[in-house]
Order: C-alpha cells, then structure tokens, then sequence
C-alpha cells in the first residue's frame, strides 16, 4: 500500500502542470458551491431575521376572546407565547379617534411595541401617549406630568357615560405616520387599570399569539392551525386575524431552494467537465508509464489507487484553499449586497445592523462540510473514467502505444495532392474528431452560459422596466386596503363614497406650476360568476380608461377587436392581463361573463361580453379587466376615480413633486410615486443581479479558461516530439508557431460561434419565457451587445495570451530535446 | 573531389565540471559529393550529435559545419530551418511519421511547406521504388515498421536534398527488412545523385558503404 502511494505522491510533482491547472479548477469550483450555498443560505436566514426582529411576529389576532377563552387558549400547547390586548375606552375629542389600550408585556412584545421613550405603563395612573395625540388634544406635557383627560368606556357595543381621570405620563409611543393622517391615536394603560374599570364578564381581549415550532411550517400549516385554534375557542370566522404582514415576508419562496440547487448542480456540472477533461487530455502522455507499472506486476486496483489517490492529494489542498478563500469572498460578497439595497429605510437597516452585528451567522459549519463533500465527489466523479481508463490499459498495449494514433480508429485519409499550413492544421484537428468536438463543446459550455444570462440582464433594462411600470411622470392614487378587516374604512367600496380624489382635488392638482397633463384612471372589483382559483374567490379588478387611450388598447390587442365606440354602449369588457388566460384558459372572445360589481354598499350585476384579450404596460393598468371611464361611470353616482397620471415639465420637477405630494398628503389614503423612483428601484433591481451573475460567470469562466488552457498546452505537451520531427524536416518556427495559432484560432472560433449562435438562441428563448412568466420585468427584447463584445475581446486575449505563453515556452526548448522526448 | 560537408575544429560539450561529456572533441571530417558514409562507433561515442550538427539540428559550442562551402551556423534560425528543409533530408530510427497525415502527405510535407509544387511524377516514381503505390491514402499507423521507415525515406528523398542524414535508420527492422531498406536507400541516393551520412552500429550495413568512420569519445578515430 505504501508504494502506491508514494507512486501516487511522486505523480503529483511530475505532473505539476497538470495538477496546478486541476487544483485551480477545483479551488475554484469549491469556492463557487460555497459562496452560493452561503450567499443563498445567507439572504434567507437574514431575510428571516430582519423579519422578526422589525414586524411584530405574532401569527394570529383573535379578536372578542372572553377570559373564558383565555383560559381555553392556555391548555392548547402548540402556542409558544400569548399576548393580551384590550380596547377598553376612548378618550373624548371632536374629530380624532383616541382609543383606550392595555396590553400585558408578551403582547408588547409579540406586537414589537416600542416607545420614543420613557417606560410602558405598570401603575394603575400611568399612560403612555404619543406626542401628535397630545398636540391634537391641545396640551403639553413631558415625562412625569399629569394630565387630565375625558374619556368613555366601552360598554357592549356602545360608549358609556363620560368620565374624566388624570394619569402621569410614563413615556411617549412613535406614532406611525398613517395614523395621524388618518388623525387616529391610541393612548396605553397599564393592564391593572383596566381590569380596575371593567369586569371581568364584559372583557373582550384581543388575543395574539405565536406558534411553537413554526419555523417548520408552511405559511399555509401556521394558518391552518391559528383559524383550528380560533375556532376551537369559538371565534368567528370575521374574529381571526392573520398577521398577513408578517407572514408574507416570512415566506420563503418554495422555489429558492430548488434555484439554489440548481445553480450548484450547474457549477458540478461544469467542474465535473474541467476536471475531467484536464485528467482525460493529461492521461494520453501517461499511458505508457502506467503499462509499464502494470507489466512490472501492479494490480489493476492499484493502478486505479495510484490514479485516484493522485487526484485526491490535489483535491486535498485544492478544496481548503477554495472554502479559506470563499469564507472571505462570501461574507464580504454578502456585506455588500445589503450595502447596496441598504436604501435608508428601516427594514433593510436592520437588516444590515444584524449583519454588521454579527447576529446572523453567515458561515455555517455545515455548508463548509456540503461544500467540502460536494467538491470531494466531482473530483471523484471527474477522475473516474481517467482511473478506469488507466487500470484497463494492457501492458503490451501500452508499450507500442503511440501518443496519437490510437485515439483514432481511422485507417485510411483522403489527404491532399499538395500540403500548405493551413491543411496541416486541418489534419491536426481532424485526426481526432470526437475529441475536438468536446474540446470545443465544453469550453464552449461557460460561454452559451455567459451569453444566456446576457440576455436577460440586457432585457430587463431598468429604463424599460420603469418605463413599463409607470404611465407618466407623477402618480397619486388611493391607497384603499381590501384585505384587512381591522381598516374597514379603508376598503375601496368605503373610499368610492367620500373619495378625496374629487373633483376639486384635480383642480388643485392641475394648478400646481410645472403639471402639463392630468388623466384620471377608475376602478372597480367585483366577482364572476362560475370562476374560482385554487386560493378561493376570484375577485375581478377592473380599471377604467378614457378615450385617449384608445390607440394604446388597439396596440396591445392580442386577440379580438376594440371599436370604442361599441364599448362605450356598455355591453363589452377587454381582458387586460395574461394572468386571466393563464388560470382561465377556456376564457376568449366573445364569451360572456356575469359580473357583481361592489359599488358602495351596493352590489351591481351586469352581464359583458369579452371584446378582446390584450397585454398592457403596468403602467396603463394592473388589473385583469378594462372598460371604458364612462361605462363604469354610469354604473353608480359615486366616484370611481383612483388614480391620476401626471406629466411634469422636466424643469419643474422638483417644486411640482413637492407641491403634488403635499397636496396628496393633506387629501389622506392617498400614496404616490414618481417615475425617477421606480428608475431607481429597477436600477437597484437589475444592478444588483447583474452583479451577482457576472460575478458567478467569471469565476465559471475561470473555470473554463483552465479547461482551454490545459487542452492547449497538453496537446502541445503530447505531441512535442512530433512537433520537433516537423521542424527538422520542414517548418520553421515561424510556420510552426503559425500552425499552432492557426489550431487555436479554430478552437476560438468554434467556441465564439457555439457561444454567441447557441447562447443567443438559448437567451431569446429564456427572454420569451421570462415575458410570459413575468420573471424580473422583461418585456422588449434587446440583444445584449456589450456582453457580446465582452466575450469576444475575453476569449480572444485569452487565446493570444496562450499563443505568446506557448510560443515562448518554445523558444527554450533545443529541437534536439524534443525529437528525444519521451524516447 | 570537393567535399560537400565538411567540419572544422567541432565542438559541443555537454555539463560542467567533472561530469562534462565531450560529446564532439575538435573534430574535423569531410564528405564529398555522392559518397555513401557510414558512421559507427559505441553508445555514447557522439554519433549521434555529430549528425545532429550535420543537419543544423543543435549549435555546437565552438567550430563551423560547412554545406557546400557556406557556413551553416551563420544562418539565423528561420534561415537554417529554410536551409534544412531545401538541402538536408532526414531519416530516425523511430520512423516519426507524422500520424494525422497518409503516406502520400507525409512525403510531399516537407515541398508543401516551402510553398513549392509538388513534382506529380517524381514523387510517384519514388513511391512506386518504395512499393507503397497502393497505399498513398493510408495512415501510418496501419503500416508496418518497415513500410513506415520506407516511407520516411520517400520524404527524405522527395524535396531533392543534396544530402540524406541517417540515424540508425533499421535500428527497428529485423535482418531481412534492414537489407532491404539499406539497399533502397542505397540505389536511390546513387540515382539521384545525393550524398548520404548514415548512423549504424552494423557491421553488415557499414560494409556495403563507400567509407566509414569510427567515432569515440567525440572524436574520429578511423576512416
């Protein structure tokens, strides 16, 4: 056993080249499985952290729990902490809202309760307050003042007597922005104050709570068991309130795994090549010596030992230099990506602070044993056929073996009457014609890659995308809130009757120096008859368009007609997005669709028929149906107006967007957004991406330049004595050089053709499929260029570069050693 | 008679010091035109060398080489390379035949590389001495050692060197084939008027050649 291993230690410094190019390919291969295992790994866990660490993590609000159902909630053990909230009271104002609040510590903290400062309440006259409510309210006070306050408690369903009651302040609470636009306050009492002013029978807590273990469900379980749990107690169905905030930036994308695998089964793949093709090429010159040791007595078996224990001192040192390397690469990678997303806002900032704290870990003790073990079995899988190769070589064999002739199976060659250079190279690369074809194939592989990605960085151009995304250059629209039933006010259908997007509001906007044009967009929801998806409900989104955009609509029609004229009479819709074909693809033109539209507190049932399909820019219209303004209109007396598309002269913009958001500021459930925002969000976006895809492709591309440089130096290496015969004979060293530029010149070429034709036809059908998915917004198709140029001007200083390297070598070598070589 | 080749004073040392092989020691022949040289002499006398500073294949240390009077080691080494494929023919003893290419490319490699046109008929008479007119198509590495060897001698003869540089050239072939190949290498470089130094270390082949020369040590000993 010794002796194959010192065969195998002695093989690793003859074969240094080889082995250098081989510990390179698989450093580099380590070093790319564990930066995306740590980089993927990394964002997830942060993601999760920065989740709990800024929403408040409960799960689940039951609201109306009785302190019976207190005690029932208790026995369930599956609830990992439980907070108490009770609304007890308001405190009396003309036009504001001021609840009265207690909340035991677990709910404080389930809710993520923070306080400007002071403390939260303990004694029974301690109140905490929020500094806008005080200014509402007229007063001002401090830290350790009394204030006096009237107040009503809840009584039932119903406000009691007034009361009056002076309380210390123990500290301030921040006071969410929407809430004072929406001039809703909530002043906090200790919980012994409140049970002090209502009995226990009329107590009606708001419940929130966590499950135990719920890092291993699915959103779906952990809303499952809280609606289970709720009902148990006997909660009503309107009562149990998700945490959909919280839970949906929990939710962890079931296809991230799968990507990350993917990306690392892609890495394999293209080590597995390397490395193999670096064993294979380097092989051919062995042969011999491995007959030799056969015919001196060695064993099949050992001779594979000696092959892959060869490889396993390389891949030894090469797998820990590729995981020290990373370790640095990785977590500096990923510092700077939350760098770069690190906008300013709160949630990314704490994302960065837990980072920058050390408080997730990002290098895990089992990604550096996945990573390490990974890497172990592609170079195990690399170097078997070679292991193979070498122990099946018969002694006899061996010994007459000649470098190239075995390789081809070929007796005969057509050949030409007369030779130059040029056919020379010809027959040089002909002479294995499988072997070329791999050769080119794989070191073609990173650039298809290369060029692939390419094109989907280059269509999702951020300009495009903002473009796409917004219509003009200012927008306000209502902010209405469908899903939370603790904003009631704030459904659309409560908005439609007291819209803030009045006619005067318009006015105001249309007077704001700088605004060019002002186009209103309406909406509406309502149901279709006979349509559900998988998740329940259908609700159909309908936006209603003016006339200017009759041109648009045409333009984006897929399938069917638009005749404004027969829209506006009120009997056809247009389907506006290709979500509707895709989870109703038996929906076309010409069907008929029953709808119930929410109007008010109404609801309205109108049948229309589908004049045609379309695909239409974000920006004109993210819902599934459009009708005409007029159309809608006429449907009900309210008003339906929930999005306005400005257009500000260039050189206004800075005092227009001022005076436009303070206009929307004052209106209230009002949001904006501007075209430079969206510009800078794509930006952020694609750049972000791009970066890490380039980053990935030149460390692949690494990769594959140690593949075409072994394949260029080793097929120079195999047949050197036959290069020195050619000299003797015929070439000088010009020709000689020539022929060799001639070879790699076709591998280049090759490898350009295969990239650029084969990486391009690939990229355009990634581009179809990413527009139809509507994956990293790509909607027009543009070739990218740059990259092209990129890859030509890499792969061919690469290929120069190998030339002068080769050339040089040359030069030192006596032409006398290479006739002798391997003699 | 003048001689065609001719060495003055060569020499080439391999190592340094103790172990310093003289490999030539100031040797000086001459061959003149036509004549058939054999040069024998033990493993490791310098034979070997000695043709290899014949060919312009190696510089040696100290001396000149003359080809028709013209010193060869004055060319540069584009030049030489251009010098040897017009007026030097070489044969090994391991054949080196170059695999991608069939026997018909083989033998006009070296006309095609200097950019000149092959002599259809020449070559085809060469061809048909050798024997190999059916196999023109085939890859040497279908051929026989001594097929392949009579090859390699085809390309030596093909460009019309002036002089045929032999290392051992049946140093592979067993007895009969070795009779064979001298003889055809023999009655070629008579035909053609060319001049011929051959390696050997046998004494039947040494005997069928106009002069020989015994070399040891780097030095002529004999002739």
């Amino acid at each position: 056993m010794k002796t194959v291993t010192k065969i195998a230690l002695a093989n690793v410094r003859q074969n240094k080249g080889r082995n250098i190019l081989c510990g390179i390919a698989i450093a580099l291969t380590t070093l790319l499985i564990f930066s995306i295992l740590t980089i993927g790994f990394g964002i997830v866990h942060l993601e999760n952290a920065a989740v709990n660490a800024y929403y408040p993590n409960f799960h689940v609000m039951f609201r109306g729990v009785s302190e019976e159902g207190i005690k029932q909630l208790k026995a369930f053990d599956d609830i990992e902490k439980m907070g108490l909230r009770e609304d007890f009271g308001q405190i009396t104002d003309d036009d504001a809202t001021m609840l009265m609040i207690a909340m035991d510590s677990k709910a404080i903290s389930l809710n993520k309760q923070e306080l400007e400062e002071g403390d939260f309440p303990k004694e029974k006259d301690e109140i905490v307050v929020t500094r806008s409510m005080l200014a509402e309210l007229g007063m001002q006070a401090e830290i350790g003042d009394t204030i006096t306050l009237p107040y009503q408690l809840y009584e039932g369903n119903m406000l009691g007597y007034g009361q009056e009651d002076t309380f210390r302040i123990c500290g301030f609470a921040k006071q969410a922005e929407s809430a004072n636009e929406n001039k809703t306050y909530a002043a906090m009492f200790a919980p012994e104050y409140m049970e002090m002013m209502i009995p226990e029978n009329e107590r009606e807590y708001r419940v929130t709570l966590r499950l135990a273990a719920s890092e291993n469900m699915t959103t779906d379980q952990i809303e499952t068991r809280c609606a289970d749990i709720g009902t148990a107690i006997g909660c009503s169905e309107h009562d149990i309130v998700m945490n959909k905030q919280y839970l949906a930036a929990n939710y962890v994308d079931p296809s991230t795994y799968p990507g990350i695998a993917g990306i690392v089964a892609v890495v394999v793949i293209a080590g597995i090549l390397t490395i193999y093709s670096i064993y294979y090429v380097s092989m051919i010159p062995k042969v011999q010596e491995y007959g030799k040791l056969k015919a001196m007595g060695a064993t099949k078996k050992q001779i594979r030992q000696i092959v892959f224990r060869e490889g396993m001192m390389v891949a030894l040192i090469a797998i820990p230099v590729g995981l020290i390397v990373s370790s640095f690469i990785s977590k500096g990678f990923l510092m700077g990506v939350i760098r770069y997303l690190n906008s300013g806002d709160a949630y990314t900032q704490t994302s960065f602070d837990l980072l920058n704290d050390g408080k997730v870990p990002i290098l895990l003790p089992w990604i550096y044993l996945l990573a390490a073990g990974v890497a172990l079995v592609t170079v195990i899988f690399s170097i078997y056929m070679p292991m193979r190769k070498a122990a099946a070589i018969s002694p006899v064999e061996a010994m007459r073996y000649q470098a190239d002739s075995s390789q081809s199976r070929k007796k005969k060659r057509k050949g030409y009457a007369e030779l130059n250079l040029l056919r020379l190279t010809g027959a040089n690369l002909q002479r294995n014609k499988k072997r070329t074809i791999i050769t080119v194939l794989t070191l073609s592989a990173t650039g298809i890659f290369f060029m692939t990605m390419s094109h989907i960085i280059s269509c999702s151009d951020p300009v495009v995308s903002a473009k796409h995304s917004i219509e003009g250059d200012y927008q306000i629209s209502i902010d209405h809130v469908e899903y939370d039933k603790l904003k009631p006010e704030q459904k659309w259908t409560s908005i439609q009757q007291n819209n803030p997007m009045n006619e005067s509001f318009l006015e105001q906007v249309r007077a704001v120096e700088g605004v060019e044009t002002v186009k209103t967009k309406s909406y509406l929801i309502g149901d279709i008859e006979g349509m559900t998806t998988e998740d329940g409900e259908f609700r159909a989104h309908i936006t209603g368009l003016d006339q200017t955009y009759e041109k648009a609509l045409k333009e984006g029609i897929k399938e069917g007609k638009v005749d404004w004229t027969e829209l506006e009479k009120g009997n056809q819709i247009i389907i506006s997005d290709s979500y509707m074909t895709y989870y109703f693809p038996e929906l076309g033109v010409g069907d008929v669709l029953h709808m119930t539209l929410d109007v008010g507190d109404e609801r309205v049932e109108k049948d229309f028929e589908i004049a045609a399909l379309g695909d239409y820019a974000d920006g004109m219209t993210t819902s599934d149906f459009i009708l005409p303004k007029s159309v809608m209109e006429s449907l009900t007396s309210y008003n339906l107006t929930n999005v306005c598309e400005i257009e500000v002269a260039e050189d206004q913009k800075e005092t227009a967007y001022a005076a436009l958001q303070s206009l929307a500021d004052q209106a209230g459930y009002m949001e904006t957004d501007t075209y430079e925002q969206e510009l800078e969000k794509y930006k952020k976006q694609t750049g972000l991406i791009s970066v890490m895809a380039y980053v990935f492709l030149i460390i692949l591309g690494g990769i594959g330049i140690m593949n075409l440089l072994n394949t260029m130096v080793s097929s120079i290496h195999t047949r050197k004595r036959e290069l020195g015969v050619m000299q003797a004979i015929a070439l000088s060293r010009k020709q000689l050089i020539r022929m060799l530029q001639l070879e790699g010149l076709f591998y280049t070429a090759g490898v350009l053709v295969l990239s650029l034709g084969l990486g391009s036809a690939a990229g355009y059908g990634l581009f179809l499929y990413a527009k139809a998915e509507h994956i990293l917004d790509v909607h027009y198709y543009q070739y990218p260029v740059m990259q092209a140029v990129l890859l030509l001007v890499v792969v061919t200083a690469v290929q120069l570069a190998l030339s002068y390297g080769i050339t040089r070598s040359f030069r030192k070598q006596s032409l006398i050693d290479q006739i002798r070589y391997s003699e | 008679m003048k001689p065609i080749l001719e060495t003055k004073d060569l020499v080439k040392y391999y190592g340094q010091g103790e172990n310093v092989v003289r490999a030539i020691d100031h040797t000086d022949i001459q061959i003149p035109v036509g004549e058939f040289t054999a040069i024998v002499g033990r493993s490791g006398s310098g034979k070997s060398t000695l043709l290899h500073m014949l060919g312009g294949l190696d510089r040696p240390d100290s001396g000149k080489v003359l080809i028709g009077g013209k010193d060869i080691f004055d060319l540069k080494d584009e030049q030489l390379a251009i010098f040897r494929r017009r007026k030097i023919g070489f044969i090994f003893q391991s054949y080196n035949l170059i695999s991608s290419l069939n026997v018909w490319e083989n033998i006009v490699f070296p006309i095609g590389l200097d950019g000149k046109k092959v002599d259809h008929d020449f070559v085809m008479d060469i061809i048909q001495r050798i024997g190999m007119e059916d196999k023109i198509h085939a890859l040497p590495s279908t051929l026989s050692g001594g097929q392949q060897q009579r090859v390699a001698i085809a390309r030596a003869l093909a460009a019309r060197p002036a002089i045929i540089l032999a290392d051992e050239p049946t140093g592979n072939l067993d007895s009969r084939t070795e009779i064979e190949v001298i003889s055809l290498l023999k009655s070629c470089v008579g035909d053609y008027g060319q001049t011929l130094v051959m390696i050997t270390h046998d004494e039947t082949i040494a005997q069928m050649a106009d002069r020989v020369l015994v070399i040891e040590d780097g030095k002529v000993v004999n002739s």
